[in-house]
């Protein structure tokens, strides 16, 4: 999964406004960098991204970007820790998922959705920038910027499809 | 991973986060302030 993961920080805004947008985006995409960040300096030679990706680390990660709008309330932190969770929920349905670092394979939890996966990634895009769309009906800003950035989330799932 | 790819995949992160920050800027507080 890779689009999904914007519009999942997208359609989070509007459940805690005083979380800014950006922090809601990084979070959505919090594992990734860290799996960047592990891949280049060869920290996680797990099988499946184990110390970035694995549901138990996915809960620490979450957690402790969450803990930076803990001073905001507890709705600003739930919304931080879902911006963050979503991911593992996200990659699980297309990739599969481990439970934690170093786990047996034979616990690995297997593709959920391993047909018409192509179709299914626009289709969660849709879905949560449908979302992002109606918490922005009422918003002050231009129209066009919205659904720009709803064009611009759907056209990033052509990198998956080109397999760049 | 080598370097150049971390940073490849980091500007496909990064680059989409910027742009979706630009377009959904504040323009309140820009007129605001002027």
């Amino acid at each position: 999964m890779y689009a999904g993961h914007f519009a999942a920080g997208l359609a989070l805004r509007g459940r805690a406004r005083r979380v800014p947008l950006t922090a809601l985006l990084f979070g959505a995409l919090l594992l990734d960098l860290l799996w960047i960040l592990f891949g280049v300096f060869h920290l996680d030679n797990t099988a499946w991204d184990d110390w970035s990706h694995s549901l138990v680390m996915s809960v620490v990660w979450a957690t402790a970007f969450a803990a930076f709008f803990w001073r905001l309330g507890r709705r600003a932190f739930a919304v931080a820790w879902l911006a963050v969770f979503s991911h593992y929920v996200l990659d699980l349905t297309v990739q599969g998922a481990s439970l934690y670092p170093n786990e047996p394979r034979r616990l690995l939890i297997p593709i959920l959705v391993a047909n018409h996966y192509h179709l299914f990634q626009p289709l969660v895009c849709i879905v949560l920038l449908a979302v992002f769309l109606y918490d922005e009906r009422r918003s002050f800003l231009a129209a066009w910027r919205v659904w720009a950035v709803c064009g611009l989330v759907l056209a990033l799932n052509l990198r998956f499809l080109l397999g760049v | 991973m080598r370097w150049h790819q971390g940073i490849i995949e980091a500007a496909f992160i990064v680059v989409p986060i910027l742009a979706i920050r630009w377009l959904l800027r504040d323009e309140r507080e820009r007129e605001g302030n002027s």
